[in-house]
């Protein structure tokens, strides 16, 4: 059992270390800023959304996700964006979506949710 | 209802839709950094809407486009923000706005509760921003099957029928058919991008959850997909089931416009509805083999369909063939022209001329004789403006046919506001080119309706100033100069200056310095200004401050100008001048170094030269800025090389090494071409004036297009190119906006006076009664005698006195001014002075003085 949890606690923990390099949050008590590295992919998600959400449960009420290093979203990252956009929503929360740039600002447009989402571009250019 | 004036009004009103789109979407686009020309613009599609259906009675219509003008307005005064929200909801409303025009039946049964609900809440920006949403995708295409329905607005589906290409609606769920699939988001957004348009998407955003719940193992889309590929390839392409794949709109196929592929009832009940917040503990549907397998298209009987018949009915998306050949019809009817046969056939026959012209001028050339050639040079010339004049009369058209509709409107309007008007409409045979009817008949609406409504006063109020209880509006049209002239003058209260200054100051469009300097008629000019409005009640005609700013915009497009002259209480003038064509227009070629321009004569006021040694005196500089002293007006000059950058040979320095720009002509003189353009007029120097051309426009090329100072390009007579100067443009290029323009003008004017008062004075002092000293400018004396009082003789009330053998008249200044007498002083001074050819005696007394003074006088 104490193995066991050790094991569990063990991997965790290295998974934890390991996705550290995938992003980083910087949060003072009332917002918190997601910068990501290279991707808000499903290999993230499920991690990043526990942060959110103990994020959140401290009382954070913005949250500003900055993908200015990302290449590369897929589904779960939407579904994450969209996720927190409706945790933030009855709290009168505010999500931002920062320096989206290239493909992945081309998609949010396409799917019309630049303005849902609060996305803006890169600051230079 | 006057047949003419509806399809007036319906054909104005197609045209303002048609590029409403775009023009929103453009602005929604460049965010901050929007064009308020376009907004402007939109703002008047609107308001042009909403007054034409308000007096012709569309209150649907009217409501409407009144509900979308207010947001617009908002817009306009950034109170509103374009995001895509607001844009979706515009949209909408323009849709179906089009759809109401299109649609006789649907202009009084339509139902626009939803829209209006949804402006009005963009208005009040009380609603949150999900709910405006949907509110937009609500009206626009019916709710299908309680699931969020997408809007697909009419001008897609009519665009995809011009291209030939399908409209899909694809369910995707972006985690079991992307994710799952080892597909990626982006790549399957860049491959749809790439074989089709995506009209519209909307991701399901409580099918994601929230974040208290685990990773949901859901994220439904909606897509809206136009592509020229059939329903077969489109399933290969986005590997969905085709359950999921639903066909809007296929052109193959007629019959399957709305019925085809729908999801069968047995994959509905797999998939829960969108729009319930999924249970984060129940387990998601789980994809059976079956959906994921390309099954047969199921063939739905109607019923079933997602689209109720009625809702569908509504988008216009069951219409078939009626309602294409409608469109067809109509955008055919624009492209087409009726012309006489008589003028087809003399057409025809100077085709034929132009034929054996040819032929001459080959033999002669052929012969190398100068005498034919010289015969055929004459007869290619005939030919030529025959052939030109003829192809004119064809695009020619009667003013009546924009005219005519006046009597109408004034009446209505007259009779909505108990005002009684009598209109005086002449000059309907005069024809003018089809594009230029058409682009004036919005401008001539507004003004027409502009003097009904603001110009005119109530019977009372006219008996109350001592006028006729019914007020005139005269329009009139006719031929000037080879322009056409259309003036609309009424004999209402005309502008008051004053208010209108006051109304652009409170709106915050001009300056309180720049109101200073301005004169009467500047204020009164100020009512072009976009965004301003006297009217103290926003009414269904106008009000809102764009009938003059659409004006002044439409007709500068058609290269015309407009006057206005106003009197408070006698009434107003607009005067519209316009080129017969805009294809071929009379310039004035000038050159300005090796590089030739043309001036459109309309711009031309007058030719001068100033000879080398006026310069000194009709060249000032003031303030830094060179003006031209023209008779008695000061005007600002500009030097065309300088502004545009040509090059010119210098010649000598000036003689008095002046360095002000008129230096290298001073030993040639200056050649200045006074021009007006807008509400700005100007002396152009330029190298010198070439004759007089009919040029041919040919518009500037993409990358020139963005210059403001030319309005084209020209091929003159010896195959060089000329580049047409846009007036307007170039004062702006030289600062001088129109208006401020005119305001610097007078700030220079008086400059120019300040300078000559505040100048060093010689003058003369001289005492009149004790203590009391006045001055005389010292060159106006010619000379100064000492008298003593029994010198002056007195016949009657004149004085007089012998002086150089001739009896001298003497005046006081007591006589002329309430001064105090002279007195009794003895040593008196007799001031000569030349009046009117003749010498006038001053009566002072000693002492007498000369100061140099720089006294600034009052």
């Amino acid at each position: 059992m104490t193995a066991h949890e050790d094991h569990n606690l063990a991997a965790s923990f290295g998974t934890a270390a390991l996705k550290m390099t995938e992003y980083t949050i910087e949060h003072n008590a009332t917002s918190c800023r997601v910068v990501l590295g290279g991707h808000l992919t499903a290999s993230v998600v499920p991690e990043l959304r526990t942060c959110l959400k103990t994020e959140l449960d401290r009382g954070a009420d913005e949250v500003v996700f900055d993908l200015g290093k990302t290449a590369t979203l897929d589904s779960s990252g939407l579904g994450l964006l969209v996720a927190t956009h409706n945790s933030l929503a009855p709290k009168q929360g505010k999500l931002r979506v920062v320096s989206v740039s290239g493909d992945i600002l081309r998609l949010l447009e396409r799917m019309r949710l630049v303005s849902r989402l609060n996305v803006s571009g890169r600051a230079t250019s | 209802m006057d047949d003419e004036l509806f399809s007036e009004f319906l054909n104005e009103s197609r045209e303002h839709l048609a590029t409403i789109e775009a023009d929103l979407l453009a602005i929604e686009e460049a965010g901050a950094n929007r064009s308020e020309e376009l907004v402007n613009k939109v703002f008047r599609a609107a308001h042009s809407i909403k007054g034409g259906s308000g007096f012709l009675g569309l209150t649907k219509i009217k409501e409407l486009a009144h509900k979308a003008e207010t947001v617009l307005d908002m817009l306009r005064s950034r109170k509103i923000i374009l995001n895509a929200e607001v844009t979706n909801v515009l949209l909408a409303a323009f849709d179906k706005l089009r759809e109401m025009l299109n649609n006789p039946s649907e202009r009084e049964s339509a139902d626009i509760s939803g829209l209006l609900a949804g402006l009005t809440g963009l208005a009040s920006s009380h609603l949150p921003p999900d709910q405006k949403a949907s509110l937009t995708k609500q009206v626009s295409l019916a709710s299908e099957g309680g699931e969020r329905a997408i809007a697909l607005p009419q001008v897609d589906v009519e665009r995809a029928k011009r291209c030939g290409q399908c409209v899909y609606c694809l369910h995707y769920d972006l985690i079991q058919d992307v994710e799952k699939k080892g597909l990626n988001v982006l790549q399957v957004f860049r491959e749809l991008g790439e074989c089709g348009e995506i009209l519209d998407c909307v991701l399901d955003f409580e099918a994601a959850g929230s974040l208290d719940g685990p990773v949901g193992d859901q994220l439904p889309l909606r897509l809206l997909f136009a592509t020229t590929l059939g329903p077969e390839v489109l399933r290969e392409l986005v590997l969905l089931a085709p359950d999921k794949i639903q066909t809007l709109f296929d052109p193959c196929d007629p019959q399957s416009r709305l019925a085809s592929p729908v999801p069968a009832p047995a994959a509905r009940a797999e998939s829960p509805p969108v729009t319930a917040l999924p249970a984060p503990t129940t387990a998601p549907p789980p994809v059976t083999p079956e959906r994921a397998m390309p099954a047969p298209v199921p063939a739905t009987p109607p019923s079933t369909s997602p689209i109720p018949p009625a809702a569908a009915a509504k988008t216009g998306l069951a219409e078939s063939g009626p309602g294409a050949a409608t469109a067809t019809a109509q955008s055919a009817a624009d492209e087409t022209l009726r012309v006489s046969v008589g003028l087809l056939e003399t057409l025809m026959n100077l085709a034929g001329e132009l034929v054996l012209s040819r032929n001459q001028l080959r033999a002669a050339i052929a012969r190398k004789d100068g005498q034919s050639l010289s015969v055929a040079d004459q007869r290619f010339d005939q030919v030529t403006s025959e052939l030109q004049e003829a192809i004119m009369r064809t695009r020619l058209q009667p003013m009546g046919n924009v005219l005519g509709k006046f009597p109408r409107v004034v009446r209505d309007v007259a009779n909505l506001l108990h005002k009684e008007i009598q209109l005086d409409i002449q000059g309907k045979d005069v024809a003018l080119d089809r594009s230029l009817i058409e682009g004036l008949s919005d401008p001539l609406t507004h003004m027409v309706r502009n003097a009904v409504d603001h110009g005119i006063e109530s019977p009372e109020e006219r008996l109350r100033a001592g006028k006729k209880a019914q007020g005139s509006i005269r329009i009139e049209a006719r031929h000037e100069a080879g322009q056409v002239v259309v003036e609309v003058a009424d004999d209402g209260k005309g502008i008051d200056p004053e208010r209108v200054a006051a109304s652009a100051l409170a709106k915050g469009l001009i300056s309180a310095e720049k109101l200073r300097g301005m004169s009467e008629q500047d204020k009164i000019l100020l009512i072009l200004l976009p965004g301003l409005s006297t009217a103290e009640k926003v009414t269904d005609l106008s009000g809102r401050g764009v009938g003059m700013d659409v004006v002044k915009t439409n007709l500068e497009r058609l290269g015309g100008k407009i006057e206005i002259k106003s009197q408070a209480g006698k009434g107003s003038l607009f005067r519209i001048k316009l080129p017969l064509t805009l294809a071929i227009i009379p310039s004035l070629i000038v050159s300005v170094g090796k590089e030739r321009f043309a001036i459109p004569q309309i711009n031309v006021e007058e030719l001068l030269r100033v000879r080398p040694e006026e310069i000194k005196q009709r060249l000032e500089v003031v303030g830094g800025a060179q003006v031209l002293l023209l008779r008695d007006q000061v005007i600002p000059l500009m030097r065309l090389d300088a502004i545009l950058g040509v090059a010119t040979p210098r010649l000598h320095p000036g003689p008095n090494g002046q360095t002000n720009g008129a230096d290298s002509a001073a030993a040639r003189g200056l050649e200045i071409a006074v021009v007006s353009g807008g509400a700005m007029r100007y002396g152009l120097v330029v190298s010198s004036f070439h004759e007089t051309e009919e040029i041919v426009v040919k518009p500037l090329g993409r990358d020139l297009k963005r210059l403001r100072e030319y309005a084209g390009a020209t091929i003159l007579g010896d195959g060089t190119v000329a580049l047409i100067l846009d007036i307007a443009g170039v004062a702006a290029k030289a600062e001088f906006a129109a208006l401020s323009g005119s305001t610097r003008l007078e700030e220079l004017a008086k400059e120019a006076e300040r300078t000559r008062l505040e100048e060093t004075q010689s003058l003369l002092l001289f005492h009149n009664a004790p203590n009391e000293v006045f001055a005389i400018p010292l060159d106006t004396v010619l000379r100064i005698e000492r008298t003593t009082p029994d010198r002056v003789e007195l016949a009657g009330s004149r004085r007089t006195i012998q002086y150089r053998g001739a009896s001298l008249p003497l005046v006081t200044l007591s006589d002329a001014a309430r001064v105090n007498p002279l007195g009794d002083a003895r040593d008196l001074a007799v001031v000569i002075a030349g009046v009117a050819g003749r010498e006038v005696g001053l009566l002072g007394a000693m002492p007498v003085d000369v100061v140099e003074t720089k006294a600034v006088i009052d």
